[in-house]
Parts: structure tokens; C-alpha cells; sequence
């Protein structure tokens, strides 16, 4: 546990650390069948079927320009050969983690667009892992989906003091997160940071939520790489105006996170397109109309 | 050196980078001279814009100046200053900036190019 996450008044809540949302079972227990190198392809094709949204949306995601494939794939087992197993619990998390907060919204936080700039972070994330070679660059994708979940959390647990922290940002154009300290006491991203470690998510996923608006400096205790990248991807989210944040003030930019990254004006002009594209093709896939 | 969208190459032009896909594969190396095979190849694999020798890349203030050309484009650049609102100077801050703004007046362009 990263102790910095349950500073700031946080009671509000842990006191209700019970109702807080759990992973899906799906998600679960095809992370166990991937982790055990027992199970076979067929038991995880297997479990996919079982659920029919989760089995469309694979198989729309296999054959979108995402994978430019020039023959359409039309059997679970063959799109989770291509997309690979890291694709596959990407995919499945994100679905599930989008449907169970996708009523929530209210007029001052559209949950799509909300979506659309998780999935804009996520994109983003994912293709500043990949350009400095990252072996997981999934790992990133996710890391940038949930950086912004604390919000969902307070929307839900702590609705009038959220509401109020959005209307403070709004009429002081402030970063969210500096409205939510004044209001609440605490940011999203302890909030994140503290739901994601029950969640059970890698320490590095922890560390990219908790500290995506102060990555800190790398140590060789410490990898730093996915918070550098997630800062880097929610700013790169919302300069290209993918969805919106909450936030009327541009974050803070922490000069480091450029340094560690080390990516040219080149990289980032690719970074950029790529993030526009793949973004629209999630959320044509989760969200259907609503990106059309 | 500059960014040409991949829709407005023609034969001839010489890329000044390689070229990867989104999984970092290489489609073509610097020096490639465009042809429509390339073209094809960057398309298929949906490469928006590449960097081309002998075009030269606007500076943020060059891109404003042309964005201060038409009402509509004036509204679109400001449209992007505002989500950078209280944004530190920082290069990586102002080339997103830059790029952003670069990239909506592209747009604006092809679809004014079509629309006629």
C-alpha cells in the first residue's frame, strides 16, 4: 500500500470501503486461467463466450482498422490468438470497469465524455510505452483507463461535495484536483490510487494513479515509468480535447516526466495520431452512437 | 523538414524519417522516395501524416497566423488556447500545443478541399 493514499481526510471514504465496487467475476477469473500455465487456449475462449458482450466487442475491436487485418476474423479463438492475452484482460477490464460506472453522470460530468478522455489517456499511455519499447505497453494502456477513477468514486460516494468541487473548478477555472482538495480534502488520485490496491492491479498501476499529477523521480526501488507516461498521456488527452477531464485549468506539467520519456517532437506528432485514432475506435466500441 | 498528410503525398517526395505503425513495425525508412505503392501501404495501415524533405514545419506562431485567416479557424484556435488555459511554457507543452493547432488547420483545409 502506498501510505501517501489514505493521508488528507480520507474516512469519507474508507468508512465505506465495503460498498465500493469490486472487479468483475469475468475479469478475475480469466486473470487466474492467463496466470496459471495449466489452462489451455479452448478454457479461455471458453470463458469469453460466456459473456456476449464481452465476445462482440472483441470481435469488433479484432476486425476494426486497429489491426488492419485484410480477412475478417469471425471466431473468438482465432481474435484472442491475434489481439494475445495482455489485449484480451485490456479489453476485458476495460469494458467492465466502463459498463459499471456508465449511468452515473449528471449535468456537470457526462460520464462518456469522461470515458473519452480516460480512453484518450489510455491510447496516449499505451503509445508513449511502446515508443520507449516497454515490453507491457497494456499495462500502460489500463494504467491510463483508471487514472482519473477516483472521480467515478467521489461521484458516487461523495456526490454533493464532487458536484461542488466541479462547480468550484468550473467558476475558478481550477484543476479539479485543487477544487477537490479545497472541498473534500483529497484528491482523485489518492482516491484511485486507494481503490485500484483493493482492486489487486500491479504496484505500478497503483503508483501511475496516485501520482499522475506528480510522478515522482525514478530510483531502481521505485520504476517511475508508467506515472511519467500517464502524466505525459492525460495532458496529451486533454490538449487534443478527447472528452473532458473536469478540469478548467491546464495540469501542471512536470518537466520530468519529458526527461524520463525522452521522446522527440517527431514521436509526439505520431503519438498524437495514433491516440486520436485508436480513441475513436474505442469509443465507437463501447459507446456505439455516441462517438459517431 | 515537415509533416505532409499521407492523403496529400505524391510521387516523388522523399520521407525524412521511417515510418512505424502503431506497433512500432517499420513501413518505410528515411530516404524512401513516395510511390503509390508507399502510399497504399501508409494508408492501409492508417499513417496520418508523415515527415517529408524540403517541407518546412510552421512554428505555433506561424500556424496562428494562418488560423487568424477566417472567423471559423479564429474560433477553432481559440476553442484549443482555452483547454490550454494557465498551461506552463514548457517545449513539450507549447509543440502540443502546436501540434494540436496544426493538425485541426490540416483538417480544416481537407475539409474544405472536399467540400468544394
Amino acid at each position: 500500500m502506498i501510505p501517501e493514499l489514505l493521508t488528507g481526510e480520507p474516512s469519507l471514504i474508507t468508512e465505506r470501503i465495503h460498498e465500493l465496487p469490486t472487479l468483475p467475476d469475468i475479469y478475475q477469473r480469466l486473470s487466474s486461467m492467463i496466470d496459471n500455465p495449466l489452462s489451455s487456449i479452448w478454457e479461455v475462449e471458453r470463458l469469453v463466450r460466456q459473456d456476449p458482450v464481452t465476445t462482440t466487442r472483441l470481435l469488433h475491436l479484432i476486425n476494426s482498422p486497429l489491426y488492419s487485418l485484410t480477412t475478417p476474423v469471425s471466431t473468438v479463438a482465432d481474435a484472442i490468438r491475434i489481439i494475445g492475452y495482455d489485449a484480451l484482460k485490456q479489453l476485458i477490464l476495460t469494458s467492465s470497469v466502463i459498463d459499471m460506472f456508465r449511468h452515473e453522470g449528471h449535468e456537470t460530468l457526462s460520464i462518456p465524455a469522461f470515458w473519452e478522455h480516460c480512453l484518450g489517456t489510455a491510447a496516449a499511455a499505451r503509445q508513449l510505452a511502446l515508443w520507449v519499447g516497454e515490453e507491457h505497453p497494456e499495462e500502460f494502456f489500463v494504467a491510463g483507463l483508471l487514472h482519473d477513477i477516483g472521480k467515478l468514486i467521489h461521484n458516487q460516494y461523495a456526490t454533493d461535495k464532487f458536484r461542488t468541487a466541479l462547480q468550484l473548478a468550473a467558476s475558478e477555472r481550477l484543476t479539479l484536483e485543487v477544487a477537490e482538495r479545497r472541498v473534500l480534502g483529497f484528491s482523485h488520485t489518492q482516491t484511485g490510487g486507494f481503490l485500484v490496491h483493493r482492486w489487486g492491479l500491479s504496484p505500478a498501476i497503483q503508483r501511475a494513479i496516485a501520482y499522475h499529477h506528480s510522478p515522482a523521480v525514478p530510483d531502481l526501488l521505485s520504476p517511475t515509468l508508467h506515472e511519467h507516461a500517464v502524466h505525459c498521456a492525460d495532458l496529451i488527452s486533454i490538449g487534443l480535447g478527447l472528452g473532458v477531464s473536469g478540469s478548467y485549468h491546464f495540469p501542471p506539467f512536470v518537466p520530468l516526466s519529458w526527461e524520463v520519456l525522452r521522446l522527440s517532437s517527431g514521436h509526439l506528432a505520431h503519438v498524437l495520431s495514433a491516440t486520436k485514432r485508436e480513441t475513436a475506435q474505442f469509443m465507437t466500441i463501447l459507446f456505439g452512437d455516441y462517438a459517431e | 523538414m515537415g509533416r505532409v498528410t499521407t492523403s496529400l503525398l505524391t510521387p516523388g517526395m522523399v520521407l525524412n524519417k521511417p515510418v512505424f505503425n502503431d506497433y512500432r513495425q517499420q513501413l518505410a525508412d528515411a530516404g524512401t522516395i513516395i510511390d503509390r505503392r508507399v502510399i497504399s501501404v501508409l494508408q492501409t495501415w492508417g499513417v496520418i501524416d508523415v515527415d517529408v524533405q524540403g517541407v518546412s514545419e510552421p512554428t505555433l506562431q506561424e500556424v496562428e497566423e494562418q488560423m487568424s485567416a477566417s472567423l471559423v479557424l479564429q474560433q477553432l484556435s481559440a476553442m484549443i488556447d482555452d483547454r490550454f488555459y494557465g498551461a506552463d511554457q514548457h517545449p513539450f507543452v507549447t509543440e502540443l500545443r502546436r501540434l494540436v493547432k496544426h493538425s485541426a488547420l490540416k483538417d480544416a483545409e481537407h475539409q474544405g478541399r472536399r467540400g468544394q
